[in-house]
């Protein structure tokens, strides 16, 4: 098993809000006791639905907030103490892709000053000619020109922002890359482009990536392993297409299940996923996930469960979840419906078309022409 | 590298020209440059006021008492005969000088306070705010008079009461924008990056928040001319019988049946010289801003 870079032990965020005169104020438990390792050079995503606590995780990952308990540990440090040099070091190792990319550029700062910046920072005994060298690179890098280097963020599309993010973040020459969502605000053709961009970085730069996402078509393109969040809780993780083949936990079944997918045939039954999250200021008790499960039952609401071992390097928190993986592939595909005499026989035809000579390849014209008259 | 022909960046970015700089913006922002000529003509009249071949601004002629415009007094004479013109040139030293210091040190107290307290919140936000509330409730005037009174009647006296007055109002303007701007990705990714504390402040956050600062300080400008003026019709500003444009006023309000002339002249004046910062401060946000085109 490689190295662990990055791991998080029990990390919890609570933000108090709301409360005043006479009112109670309510915590929300942003991130209730995540832990997780990621180790060297993988692609590590962690997915659920909006409001499960991902973003909050990312940046506790970053220590941009303080953890109400719980500690994350970098390279076998822990980040929590971290001043001065030992934190600037953290912020060079460790770099950050932002969701949105027009908010996360400052509007008044060119292009070329965004992506030196963190050189300026890390490095300030570098000339300024070799920054200006070096921020070209970067820009080549990421598939942008030296000369958008005098340009400024608005003057780019919603792509191009995100590559001026990664350049940036790229800049310090860091191991670690967390990408909070970097693609979801993008569109679906320069989101494959994104992608593409930060699965080539991780070869060439030998990163290692923590990937947030709602996206899980994105994930399975993209990800080694992946943990599945639900609530501030992490309910399932393990090899990325172990998880997508047999999925343990029933959440996890209902997001793939949810996934569209291309061909009629492989079309999977949706698992009905009923009611809305509820809120994290107000979790349920026991298995947060029973007020929805289609599998509870009655002592889910009671009991807490852990995750414990699903399979080879595979963890899951349900208390069942081998009952109903006995019971069947339940996000797998019905078997395929028989098709319809017609097509079937059309089929045929096509089949021996491509084996047969083009004799028969006239013939089947012929035959399909008689068909549609 | 591999990514260079990719399709996101063939698009027409490259084809403007880039020298769009904050100069050059500037130069071609016409109501701005405008408000530049206004703003430049007064201070040139104020600073040339010694050398200008115009009468004593202080002697008195009691043969010419509110005369209407001629052409020994073109903007015509006091209530005491002395020169309108030359005391609306004299004058605007005073004024321009009450408009902008006091203005200056409003901003140079109000922003760093409003940035400490919209950014770093709790305590330091606590502090600075209740003390805002508290000189906020206090109107505008009364305070630079308490003020005034408590320093002693003089120009320098008047423009600091002005300034302090006029704080709260920067401090709450900006830490409303810090506040905003600090929600903004960008803050978090220069944390992110690892850049101290004072940079962030004064590379993310200053920029950010400097457009509504400027175009509410050219504003503060108009305000704090005729505050001047009401601190010089009370004794407390710029001392009789130094003219300046506020004083002019308010001595003209008693004769504006009798004089028009000596209420209109200064009146102009200070039309003309807001109307001119405030073109300034639009021109000067626009040029600072790299979205503006």
């Amino acid at each position: 098993m490689s190295e662990i870079v990055l791991e998080a032990v029990d990390l919890k965020k609570h933000f108090h809000v709301g409360g005043g005169l006479l009112r109670q104020r309510a915590t929300v438990q942003a991130v209730d006791g995540v832990s997780l390792q990621v180790r060297r050079g993988e692609t590590f995503a962690i997915v659920g639905e909006s409001g499960c606590g991902k973003s909050t995780l990312a940046r506790l990952l970053m220590r941009l907030i303080e953890p109400t308990s719980g500690s994350v540990r970098f390279d076998g440090r822990d980040v929590a103490g971290l001043t001065g040099r030992h934190l600037a070091g953290l912020r060079r190792d460790m770099q950050f892709v932002f969701q949105d990319p027009f908010s996360s550029l400052n509007p008044r700062m060119s292009v070329g000053r965004l992506v030196g910046e963190p050189l300026e920072t890390h490095a300030p005994e570098m000339p300024a000619d070799e920054r200006r060298a070096k921020v070209a690179e970067l820009l080549r890098t990421v598939g942008l020109r030296p000369e958008h280097a005098d340009r400024y963020p608005h003057e780019f599309s919603g792509g191009q922002r995100q590559r001026i993010g990664i350049a940036r973040a790229l800049a310090s020459g860091p191991r670690l890359l967390i990408g909070d969502e970097p693609v979801s605000a993008l569109d679906v053709s320069v989101q494959a482009q994104v992608i593409n961009l930060l699965h080539d970085l991780r070869d060439e730069l030998g990163l290692t990536l923590v990937i947030i996402a709602h996206d899980l078509a994105v994930i399975r393109h993209m990800s080694d392993r992946v943990a599945v969040m639900y609530l501030g809780r992490i309910v399932e993780s393990g090899p990325a297409e172990q998880v997508f083949a047999a999925p343990r936990h029933p959440y996890t079944m209902v997001l793939l299940s949810a996934i569209p997918e291309p061909y009629y045939s492989r079309a999977t039954r949706r698992l009905p996923l009923e009611g809305e999250t509820p809120s994290p200021a107000n979790p349920p008790p026991g298995c947060r996930f029973h007020t929805r499960c289609p599998f509870a039952r009655p002592d889910c609401a009671s009991r807490v469960p852990e995750l414990r071992s699903a399979g080879p390097d595979q963890l899951a928190a349900c208390h069942y979840w081998e009952e109903i993986a006995a019971e069947g592939p339940v996000a797998s595909p019905p078997p395929p419906p028989r098709p319809a005499p017609e097509v079937a026989q059309r089929f045929a035809l096509y089949e021996a078309a491509l084996a047969g000579a083009q004799v028969t390849r006239r013939a089947e014209t012929r035959e399909i022409q008689r068909e549609e008259r | 590298m591999a990514h260079v022909s990719d399709p996101a960046t063939a698009d027409p970015v490259l084809s403007a020209k880039p020298e769009n700089r904050v100069w050059k913006k500037f130069r071609s922002h016409r109501s701005a440059m405008l408000g530049g000529a206004i703003v430049t003509f007064f201070v040139l009249g104020a600073l040339l006021a010694p050398v200008l071949p115009i009468a004593d601004p202080i002697a008195t002629d009691w043969g010419a008492v509110r005369q209407a415009p001629s052409a020994a007094h073109p903007l015509g004479t006091d209530e005491i005969g002395r020169d309108v013109l030359s005391r609306l040139i004299w004058g605007a030293q005073a004024s321009l000088l009450a408009g902008v210091v006091s203005v200056v040190i409003a901003v140079a107290a109000g922003v760093p306070l409003g940035i400490l307290a919209g950014y770093f919140g709790g305590w330091t936000d606590a502090v600075i705010s209740r003390c805002t509330e508290a000189l906020l409730a206090a109107p505008f005037l009364i305070l630079a008079i308490a003020l005034a009174a408590f320093l002693g009647p003089s120009l320098t006296n008047a423009m600091i009461a002005i300034g302090l007055s006029a704080t709260p109002i920067f401090i709450r303007l900006t830490r409303g924008q810090v506040i905003s701007v600090k929600a903004e990705d960008y803050v978090d990714g220069a944390r992110a990056i690892g850049l101290s504390t004072p940079r962030i402040l004064t590379r993310y956050i200053f920029p950010n928040v400097l457009p509504p600062v400027l175009v509410q300080a050219t504003l503060t400008i108009a305000t704090a001319i005729i505050a001047e003026a009401s601190l010089s019709f009370l004794g407390l500003g710029q001392q009789p019988p130094a003219p300046s444009w506020g004083s002019m006023l308010n001595v003209a309000k008693n004769f504006l049946g009798q004089a028009p002339w000596m209420a209109l002249w200064p009146g102009i004046a200070i039309f003309l010289v807001v109307l001119g910062f405030n073109l300034l401060g639009d021109g000067l946000r626009d040029a600072l801003d790299p979205r503006e085109h």
